[in-house]
């Protein structure tokens, strides 16, 4: 042993080396899942959306606001003109509920793209493994682009393979302030947008999901700009929306043979659309029939016929007015990708 | 900040293929070394390993913020110091328990002398007063600059070099001894 002395340096060095050597045994694992699952992009504070949006939040305070103004307002007119008993009148009949709008003619079908993309954020894989998948539904909003967006976020796919985003870990949330055409563009401004954070791979088939979405909903090619309160931001986290979005032909699309709309279980008005696709070629058309689970009796049927060269997706979209009643729904199609080719459904009046 | 320097901002921070490769990264390269940090502050590999993993969804929900990968780096570390300062006074509040230095496993260190010196200094560091220990552990394990020392503790750079002087005056001792 020595009595020499050591400055601060020296004994800064050897602690340097004391603590590495003591870092350096202490095990730690990986722990990107346990990060990537608590990862929430949004772009304020208190945007951790739950299941109810911002819009229908603030609906729903705008609705308390004007119920509790109307019955402020039933009181005063009590008071005033005196209390008299109400006459008894017939209760007035609800309209049946139904999951399926009624039928508007004015009001073009829903193109809802859906992806295999987004299943698991953060994990990253080549691009050609992601699909997308058209599902085509009805809306009774004239609003018919916001209304394609919102039904890609706020339903579940009805064919198997895509993702639900209602059952991601963390909700997707999407809050539309307005989609407009203009100047060649297909313009998309939020009010706010909420998701996890997505590898470009999968961020830029989900971005597809919008595009393709948007245009063929609204009958137009044009690229698709979206901003979040009039700015540029980062979609997904990898996508920068300075520049439109364009259509990339590339992405596979994927089209099973089944229904659309209704979907199994659902209850629809007496006249509505029924939607579907199926595979179809020469000498092999596809059939669509539709029993009634009452009287056994064929209450619809349909060939649907396909290219005269080749076998291909064929879209149907018949018209039907049917009797109140349950039915089931069958197609016979000639794909190598099965959809619902089998829905049970309830027409009520 | 106007959307174009916004957006140039990110740009800086962005060029890379994308904003989730970038947390990626930065997880690849400073996940481990940060719980490590971390556990030399708290005594702790589980509280550590959820002091580290907060700071990186802090950063992700700050991350518009974020110039450059330099600065996200270094945020991170200032929430893993506060992190670790949160759980210690927690800590002190409820058990009133020293802290403990971290368990020592299958040392690399084989020569006798220096592991008795080793475990000597460790043993002295965690009898140090909290923030002088705080401040050299951040600084000869996190390797953070006088400044951001003193950002990060929010005291003055003075007190960052008056507790760093009187904790490596005790340390002296323990070295020396073995000299």
């Amino acid at each position: 042993m020595t009595a020499d002395r050591l400055d601060d340096d020296q004994v800064g060095q050897r602690l340097a080396q004391v603590l590495e050597a003591e870092a350096n045994t202490i095990e730690v694992g990986d722990a990107w899942d346990a990060i990537a699952s608590r990862l929430v992009v949004s772009e304020w504070p208190s945007a951790r959306l739950g299941p109810v949006s911002a819009t229908r939040r603030r609906r729903r305070v705008l609705g308390a606001v004007a119920a509790g103004l109307g019955v402020a307002a039933a009181i005063v007119l009590a008071v005033v003109l005196g209390w008299r008993p109400a006459a008894v009148t017939p209760a007035p009949v609800a309209p049946a509920t139904t999951s399926v709008p009624r039928y508007d003619a004015w009001i073009p079908t829903l193109v809802v793209y859906r992806t295999t993309a987004g299943e698991y954020p953060l994990q990253g894989a080549a691009p050609a493994t992601f699909t997308i998948t058209p599902e085509r539904m009805r809306t009774d909003s004239p609003d018919v682009g916001r209304a394609a967006l919102e039904a890609m976020f706020d339903t579940g796919p009805v064919q198997p393979g895509n993702v639900h985003w209602l059952e991601q870990k963390i909700v997707q949330e999407i809050d539309i302030t307005s989609v407009t055409v203009s100047g060649g563009l297909i313009r998309v401004d939020l009010y706010a947008f909420s998701s996890q954070v997505f590898p470009e791979p999968e961020a830029h088939v989900m971005a597809q999901a919008w595009v393709r979405t948007l245009q063929d909903t609204l009958g137009v090619r044009d690229d698709v700009l979206v901003t979040l309160r009039g700015q540029p931001f980062w979609l997904y986290y990898a996508i920068d929306t300075t520049k439109p979005l364009t259509r990339d032909e590339s992405v596979r699309v994927v089209r099973p043979d089944g229904f659309d709309s209704p979907r199994h279980g659902d209850v629809v008005p007496s006249t509505f659309v029924l939607l579907g696709s199926a595979t179809a070629g020469p000498g092999q058309p596809a059939h669509v029939q539709i029993v009634d689970l009452d009287t056994g009796a064929i209450a619809y049927e349909q060939e649907v016929l396909g290219p005269a060269d080749r076998a291909a997706p064929v879209d149907f979209e018949p018209l039907l007015t049917l009797e109140p009643g349950r039915y089931r729904a069958t197609l016979s199609g000639h794909g190598t990708v099965d959809g619902i080719r089998d829905i049970t459904f309830t027409v009520v009046s | 900040m106007d959307s174009a320097n916004v957006s140039a901002a990110q740009g800086r921070f962005m060029n890379q293929p994308s904003a989730s490769g970038a947390v990626r990264d930065l997880y690849e390269r400073h996940y481990v070394r940060l719980v490590r940090l971390a556990v030399l502050l708290v005594g702790d590999v589980g509280r550590a390993e959820e002091i580290v993993q907060d700071a990186f969804v802090d950063l992700v929900a700050r991350w518009r913020t974020i110039r450059d990968p330099g600065a996200a780096v270094s945020y991170l570390r200032t929430c893993v110091a506060n992190g670790a300062r949160s759980h210690l006074r927690h800590r002190a509040v409820v058990n009133r328990q020293p802290v403990n230095r971290p368990s020592q496993v299958n040392s690399a260190e084989t020569d006798a002398m220096v592991q008795i010196e080793h475990e000597r200094v460790l043993s002295e560091l965690s009898e140090l007063p909290g923030r002088q220990r705080e401040v050299l552990i951040l600084r000869y394990y996190g390797q953070l600059s006088e400044a951001e020392i003193a950002d990060t503790l929010g005291i003055s750079r003075g007190a960052v070099k008056t507790h760093s002087s009187r904790g490596l005056h005790s340390l002296r001792t323990a070295m020396e001894v073995n000299r």
